[in-house]
């Protein structure tokens, strides 16, 4: 590659992380921008880098300045959003397939490939031959012992054992049933389990799981605590977009909230805009990029008739 | 799209965009593509809307009788005003978005659905490319951080490609399975 191409490509980087962290003043950018409006080659260099900034991202490839910057600066807009949570979900998907691929080729591609060389072909349909009549000598005897197990009486063990192996089954169903059950108020991430249905084989079938992220909804109640004492805690699944509050409020007396989210350390870390109640409760939604671990206090206002905020309710949760 | 114009005027546009009538309509589609990207990059949301916008605006020019002689930049320069009128316009309603933009219960579990539709439609989407195509693709992902840029290096080799070039194909495919996938939760 020429010394002009590397620094041209080099330049093109650089342009291209101004460009996207938003580091362009206007005049430079709007310059840039009419650039790859006339240079269709330039757009698709664009575009490559900003797939592969989203996969930087997805992956957990960028430290933690560079994450900031991109939460900041790229995940503005619903849009864009969507395409990394589009990217995320194309690239499990191909990445669990390759896992798969490798499975099923192992065997196969191996068995195969033995055919493949002359040199061992007829050696290995030899020794294909010596292992099928071996089998079936072995198979044979065993067929014959197991015939004289029976006479003796012994197959009530094996019952039994096999009994015990499905019980374990069902109830390691039930258990995970139960808690599948459990987790709906808290839950961090779903996963969505085809549910193996009792079979009468002790081994259970290994299906694939595909796990789903989802924004985890908390029901919180005016006031810091539960009724047990406990503060309420929300599990954040990492790949969370975020986490919905649902406040219920024991009288409403506005027509309009707003919440503040408090840390630990009384630094206000989220406001929201404007909430309507439905009957008694409000849904406040909170961005995963506000949440840290650690304790938190939410702060609701209402509107009072003059447009002034008055304290109406507080509520108190920690994410874990 | 161009929901203002008649045949003709469309037409118009397109002999501006080149006297022959296919490569007017690849410059069409290109320039189409560098308007969204245009918008998406200027944070607008409605980037298809507002690119229609000015693709209206700019046949109604040309139609009026102006003289475009650099057509990609006279798009640009209006696509500037019309996200200049659609942030204002943003700006105005903002009071009224905070209160329908939040979320609940109900929403949140369309969400949910709609997660679940992307999935099958993405996977829907892959089983309809071409082996080879899925193949690449599944190779070029197919890496750990130390040994991403070795082993997609040896992979734009194999296809006799630079690194830039396979990258490049790379994100026409994703676009394309974003854009299947999008087709098919519309259609669900």
């Amino acid at each position: 590659m020429s010394v002009e191409k590397v620094t041209k490509r080099t330049d093109n980087q650089q342009n291209f992380e101004k460009f996207f962290f938003g580091k362009m003043a206007e005049d430079e950018r709007f310059a840039f921008e009419n650039e790859f409006a006339a240079d269709y080659e330039l757009l698709e260099k664009m575009r490559a880098f900003e797939a592969d900034l989203i996969e930087k991202y997805i992956r957990g490839f960028m430290d933690s300045a560079e994450k900031v910057k991109f939460e900041t600066h790229f995940l503005k807009t619903e849009k864009r959003r969507n395409k990394v949570e589009f990217s995320r979900r194309l690239i499990a998907e191909l990445r669990q397939k390759t896992t798969n691929e490798v499975e099923k080729e192992s065997v196969w591609n191996w068995f195969g490939k033995l055919f493949f060389t002359p040199k061992f072909a007829f050696g290995t349909a030899f020794a294909l031959l010596v292992l099928i009549f071996g089998g079936w000598f072995l198979t044979r005897n065993l067929e014959t012992d197991k015939t004289e197990i029976v006479k003796n009486g012994n197959s009530a063990n094996t019952e039994i054992a096999n009994k015990n192996i499905n019980l374990n089954v069902e109830t390691n169903i039930f258990n995970s049933n139960q808690n599948t059950q459990s987790n709906v108020e808290t839950n961090s991430t779903k996963t969505l389990e085809k549910s193996p249905t009792p079979t009468k084989t002790p081994e259970p079938k290994k299906t694939p799981i595909e796990t789903i992220s989802q924004n985890p909804v908390l029901a919180l109640f005016a006031g810091t605590l539960r009724t047990d004492g406990e503060i309420n805690e929300l599990n954040l699944p990492k790949n969370a977009s975020g986490a919905t509050f649902r406040l219920n409020l024991k009288t409403v007396d506005y027509k309009i909230f707003q919440a503040e989210i408090t840390d630990g350390n009384g630094k206000i870390i989220y406001r929201s805009g404007n909430l309507k109640p439905q009957k008694s409760a409000l849904n406040l939604f909170v961005p995963a990029k506000n949440l840290g671990k650690g304790d938190y206090r939410i702060n609701l206002y209402g509107k009072n008739s003059a447009g002034k905020n008055e304290s109406a309710a507080d509520f108190q949760f920690r994410v874990n | 799209m161009l929901k203002n114009l008649s045949k003709t005027d469309f037409e118009q546009f397109l002999q501006t965009l080149d006297s022959d009538e296919d490569a007017a309509a690849e410059k069409y589609l290109r320039l189409r593509l560098s308007l969204e990207s245009f918008f998406e990059w200027r944070d607008c949301e409605n980037t298809e809307e507002l690119t229609d916008i000015v693709f209206d605006r700019v046949t109604k020019k040309i139609v009026e009788g102006e003289t475009v002689e650099n057509i990609e930049a006279f798009c640009i320069s209006i696509a500037k005003f019309v996200v200049l009128e659609h942030k204002r316009k943003s700006l105005r309603n903002a009071e009224l978005d905070e209160v329908s933009d939040t979320e609940n219960f109900a929403e949140n579990f369309e969400a949910e659905d709609l997660k679940r539709r992307n999935l099958e439609c993405l996977r829907k989407c892959l089983a309809q490319l071409p082996e080879k195509k899925r193949k690449l693709l599944v190779d070029y992902y197919d890496t750990e951080e130390s040994t991403m840029i070795s082993k997609r290096k040896s992979l734009a080799e194999k296809l006799e490609l630079n690194l830039n070039s396979l990258r490049i194909r790379i994100s026409r495919l994703r676009e394309k399975l974003e854009r299947c996938t999008k087709d098919c939760c519309e259609r669900k």
